[in-house]
């Protein structure tokens, strides 16, 4: 263990090298102990809490509102002459529910079904599991989340044959085709932590020193022992980290093969991966490789270096990007799309998720899918 | 799981609101500023409670924040800091003594740069390691340890200062 230069232990209890360093320590204890908080204090601060909120709120409807309107220029621009990469205008879903809260997209299938959970028009997360099939305008119900579970509904997952969402630490499983009723419950070994994924028709989970994978809901489980963490899945490759090692394990057949990283680091906007393509997001940088080429490292994304916006990487298949930084309140973000044939960048304003030659993004009150 | 109490704002306020508000005092060694940091960090908190409650440790993230606040602030901004000579000393006892020794070191501490002072209360209140302190104010380890080992040099001074005034 390192040793400090004031002669203690870099890590580890805190044993007190002098007398000296237990005086400061008793002083600062006993400052701490003897505060007391002044009356009306709490009220104070739910009061701030409930003024920066509405704050938030009007200030990110109107950036919102500009980034709309960029967002139909571009559109437009596609429509009159739309390059080969151009991320055009698709189908309409309507976000807006029938009792006028918010359809939030937290995942896209093969077939461009959109899977997501019912918020607020504060961004608050309700019970809510709606699901669009594809081509549809507005998504309709699906099941609804234990309410003590709502809070932890943060990632879901479409494969060719089910639909996933998490309740607690288990993840919650409806077939593909099923018009509601009770979900099956998988996920033994999950945390409730870690992202889960959908593809072909695989849902995927790290539980633990070992990858899990079901065909559907109801399907053989297969186990994988592997040494490291789910970071990515791209059917039918889950990518495992472990240090700057990335296994990509064939799910079908439990094939591995390795991949080496520029760094053991874990990337702060973490990794997304087709079968071909891995991607990862790291301090402001966007890093993709796609087959033997030289990997592509871009700058300049959206919010970068803003602890405020969440991020989150998805890959279309062989072709395009795409970083997404959204707010947690769900009301602004932008995204960038990145097409690995021809080069170009496009910009979009707030979420968008890539999956199998889609591309879903937000457009005011409508998901559109190119 | 995350903790299973916190599902509102207003609990989460209400239960852990008197343990923040002393952490703030002796993050800034002062209650006006504990107040004001206090306040601050909760309403970040809150507008995006619902993001934030899924955490382990809600209360680390408040704590984290409030170490960022004060390490944010301007300096100037500090408000009038206590003194380390009490009023006049008619005679030497031991009680007196001790109160003369809190005071110059409470003096001595209000006196630190605040990143200093954050690092000793990580330490020695949080008992984080230099790592984990390292994280928390966005430096290396090296860093930790030069800081602390400055502050205690410093703090040790004052403390020399005071033993030769008592004579």
């Amino acid at each position: 263990m390192e040793s400090g230069s004031d002669g203690r232990e870099a890590g580890g209890a805190r044993g007190r090298s002098d007398y000296f360093e237990s005086v400061v320590e008793a002083r600062l204890r006993a400052v701490r102990d003897a505060a007391v908080p002044p009356p009306g204090l709490a009220g104070r601060v739910l009061d701030g809490a409930r003024r920066r909120r509405r704050a938030r709120l009007a200030a990110t409807s109107a950036a919102v509102a500009v980034a709309s309107a960029a967002a139909g220029a571009a559109v437009v621009a596609a429509e009159a002459g739309p390059a080969p990469d151009a991320v055009g205008p698709g189908p309409a879903l309507s976000r807006v529910l029938p009792d006028g809260a918010l359809f939030r997209a937290m995942a896209v299938g093969a077939d461009g079904g959109v899977l997501g959970l019912e918020v607020g028009r504060d961004g608050e997360p309700r019970r809510g599991v709606w699901y669009a099939p594809p081509g549809a305008a507005a998504p309709r119900h699906l099941a609804d989340v234990p309410a003590a579970d709502v809070p932890y509904v943060w990632t879901m997952a479409e494969s060719r044959a089910a639909h996933a969402w998490p309740e607690g630490t288990s993840i919650a499983c409806l077939p593909a085709g099923a018009d509601g009723g009770p979900a099956y419950r998988l996920g033994r070994g999950w945390s409730g932590r870690d992202r889960f994924y959908g593809g072909g028709d695989d849902l995927v989970w790290d539980s633990g020193a070992t990858i899990t994978a079901v065909v559907g809901c109801t399907g053989a489980v297969r186990t994988f022992p592997v040494k490291g963490t789910l970071a990515a899945f791209g059917a039918p490759y889950a990518y495992v980290r472990s240090g700057a090692v990335m296994q990509r394990l064939d799910v079908r057949s439990g094939q591995v093969t390795r991949l080496r990283l520029p760094s053991a680091r874990e990337p702060d906007g973490g990794f997304a991966a087709s079968a071909s393509v891995l991607a990862w997001a790291d301090g402001g940088t966007l890093t993709i490789r796609a087959g033997g080429a030289a990997p592509v490292v871009l700058r300049g994304l959206p919010h970068a270096g803003d602890p405020s916006y969440d991020v989150r990487l998805s890959v279309d298949g062989d072709r395009r990007v795409v970083y997404s930084a959204v707010h947690p309140d769900g009301a602004a973000g932008r995204s960038l799309v990145y097409d690995l044939a021809s080069r170009r960048r496009t910009v979009l304003p707030g979420e968008a998720l890539g999956t199998d030659g889609r591309i879903i993004w937000r457009d005011g009150d409508l998901y559109r899918t190119s | 799981m995350p903790q299973p109490d916190a599902r509102t704002f207003e609990e989460f306020v209400r239960h852990r609101l008197p343990a923040l508000f002393r952490y703030a005092c002796v993050l800034t060694g002062d209650r006006h500023d504990a107040e004001d940091v206090v306040q601050e960090a909760l309403a970040r908190t809150g507008a995006g409670w619902w993001r934030v409650r899924r955490k382990d440790d809600p209360e680390g993230y408040v704590r984290t924040a409030m170490v960022r606040i004060v390490l944010n602030r301007r300096r100037g901004a500090a408000r009038e800091r206590l003194t380390a000579d009490p009023p006049d000393r008619a005679v030497e006892d031991g009680a007196l003594t001790r109160i003369t020794a809190d005071a110059a070191l409470d003096a001595a501490l209000a006196g630190l740069p605040p990143r200093m002072r954050a690092v000793l209360v990580l330490r020695y209140v949080d008992q984080l390691t230099d790592a984990e302190i390292a994280e928390v104010l966005g430096c290396t380890a090296a860093t930790v340890r030069s800081q602390a080992s400055r502050a205690l040099a410093k703090l040790r001074g004052a403390a020399a200062v005071q033993e030769g005034t008592r004579g």
